[in-house]
């Protein structure tokens, strides 16, 4: 009986862990497979010739823009992560130990992050137009820290509420001010649910198209997701190598933060907090 | 108003400023027609009777529903699966689920086109499998419903983590006890699960019902990119009907399809949210 059970659980484990890896990692090893290859009508003769000019190239190359809409995605990315960050901060204190209802707020906060983002894109085109500001980095960075604003407070303010309320309380009984609890107190001891939400909004905004893919005009702004939906070649061919190699680049910055944060971010969607 | 209340002021008016008067000016727009070099005159409810009347919307319409349902019930079964295996302690489960997040942590577009070369008639890896074992090469992309799967698959790919990890917040939450004593009492591997860890983790898989339905309902650059909304439009997303139609100018008629999505997904947040307070007085 316990026998067969664990041999049940052992199998379904198995099969789907096996499942699970292949349907993850075959569509990623696919995409390496094209972008090594010279050439992709060989390869799939099985004629496979490795070389890394694709990847030589869209680093090299300046008219192929790649290096700067690499440049771009990470300034806006880490522009607007920074600038929720210090609009996410102060309301999550705030809802945290100053509020009567703060999950009545979170809620129409989340309700927000649930719009469909071409619902509001127009009147913000014809806005940031008016100002001439279409194809500078400024409509992203503005945008995107509106839209992290819900994921950062959630985030935030879980980490800042699973706090101890006595240090704050006792500051305060003391004679400081909110600002300097805030200030001295909180910020100090928030910095690992800060970093958590960091990472996501930088994630976020890094992988964000719609509004990257309206606000953007050229290589000055534009950003890698909207770089590699509209790669063409030179003579209207689908460039395969330049789409697959640049597509594996933009990963390398997330793969590296995945990797670092994995606990950070799995505990803090989980609410699990940060131990472990 | 209280002091304190400024310190919610800097995000209040950031939303209120850049996201809720642009989603009234969408309503504004809708109201109006716009004619390139004459100006704009009102004419509501014209944009909104012409929608009914308009087959293309009506198919877009039809197809983000279908999309919908078919990519949120497949990533419920997979992402059940996947919270269950990052669940189980086995060695080498931190690389597995720092793993198993990478879909969901690249851009879309990545995906998208990492499942264009697996789809793609000439280079994908699909056609070279069938074609070496069956000596079939089949137009994934260029077929309604290929193409529905298709789209379907490279969603399910995408955000099968997302789902997992609440799947994975749930089970962390029930008491290692509960197993225990059903062992004890008798209970198999599969009437432990029906009875102990689906309804516990019912409130979780609902909030992920959530999540992935107003997600799917505004899909954009996953078929911009992998099907560009063909074949024929029959894998054209509202948003990007939408896109196409302010593309061409029309910002009236654009503004409407906007918005009719923007009611649909309010109108299902609100249903699935209220269903999961009255089942679980979950909020």
């Amino acid at each position: 009986m316990a026998l067969s059970e664990r041999l049940i659980k052992a199998l379904i484990m198995s099969s789907g862990l096996i499942f699970v890896i292949s349907f993850t990692l075959i569509p990623i090893v696919w995409m390496v497979a094209l972008s090594l290859s010279g050439n992709p009508d060989l390869l799939i003769k099985g004629d496979f010739r490795m070389t890394l000019k694709n990847y030589r190239d869209l680093l090299t190359s300046p008219e192929l823009h790649f290096t700067d809409y690499i440049r771009n995605s990470i300034i806006v990315a880490s522009a607007s992560a920074s600038l929720s960050l210090t609009l996410c901060v102060p309301l999550s204190y705030y809802l945290s130990r100053l509020h009567r209802n703060p999950t009545a707020v979170l809620f129409s906060v989340l309700v927000l992050s649930m719009l469909p983002p071409i619902s509001s894109a127009i009147p913000l085109y014809r806005f940031f137009a008016s100002l001439g500001l279409i194809n500078t980095y400024v409509p992203l960075i503005i945008t995107y820290s509106v839209w992290s604003i819900p994921l950062g407070t959630w985030l935030i303010y879980s980490y800042i509420n699973s706090l101890p309320r006595d240090l704050d309380r006792s500051a305060l009984v003391d004679g400081a001010s909110t600002i300097k609890v805030l200030l001295y107190i909180i910020l100090p001891l928030s910095k690992p649910g800060m970093l958590c939400a960091f990472v996501l909004m930088f994630i976020f905004s890094f992988n964000e198209f719609l509004f990257a893919l309206l606000f953007t005009i050229d290589h000055g702004s534009r950003t890698v997701p909207v770089g590699i939906a509209l790669f063409e070649g030179l003579h209207g061919e689908v460039p395969w190598g330049y789409i697959t190699a640049s597509s594996l680049i933009s990963v390398i910055p997330i793969l590296i933060t995945v990797v670092l944060f994995q606990r950070h971010i799995i505990s803090g969607l989980t609410g699990g907090g940060l131990k472990e | 108003m209280r002091k304190e209340a400024l310190f919610a002021l800097p995000s209040f008016a950031f939303i209120f400023l850049l996201l809720l008067i642009p989603l009234a000016g969408t309503f504004y727009l809708s109201f109006f027609r716009y004619t390139t070099f004459i100006g704009k005159d009102f004419n509501f409810p014209e944009n909104y009777i012409r929608l009914f009347e308009d087959p293309v919307f009506i198919k877009s319409l039809l197809f983000t529903l279908q999309f919908t349902i078919l990519s949120v019930s497949l990533e419920l079964v997979s992402g059940l699966l996947t919270g269950l295996i990052i669940h189980s302690s086995f060695p080498g489960r931190g690389i597995l689920r720092g793993l198993v997040l990478l879909p969901w942590a690249i851009p879309g577009v990545v995906s998208a086109r990492a499942w264009e070369s697996m789809f793609n008639y000439s280079y994908g890896l699909l056609n070279y499998l069938t074609d070496s074992i069956l000596g079939l090469r089949i137009n994934w992309l260029g077929n309604e419903l290929t193409a529905l799967l298709s789209v379907a698959v490279a969603d399910l790919w995408k955000t099968t983590p997302f789902v997992a990890l609440i799947i994975l917040a749930g089970l962390q939450s029930i008491p290692e006890d509960l197993y225990k004593q059903a062992k004890v009492d008798g209970a198999g591997i599969f009437r432990r699960f029906r009875e102990i860890t689906l309804p516990l983790i019912g409130p979780f898989i609902l909030v992920a019902i959530v999540f992935r339905t107003v997600d799917a309902l505004r899909v954009f650059d996953l078929v911009f990119v992998l099907t560009e909304g063909g074949p024929g439009g029959s894998t054209t997303p509202l948003s990007l009907y939408a896109y196409r139609i302010y593309l061409g100018g029309d910002l009236g008629y654009g503004s409407a399809v906007s918005v009719s999505l923007f009611l649909i997904s309010l109108t299902v947040s609100f249903l699935l949210l209220l269903i999961s307070r009255r089942r679980h007085g979950f909020e």
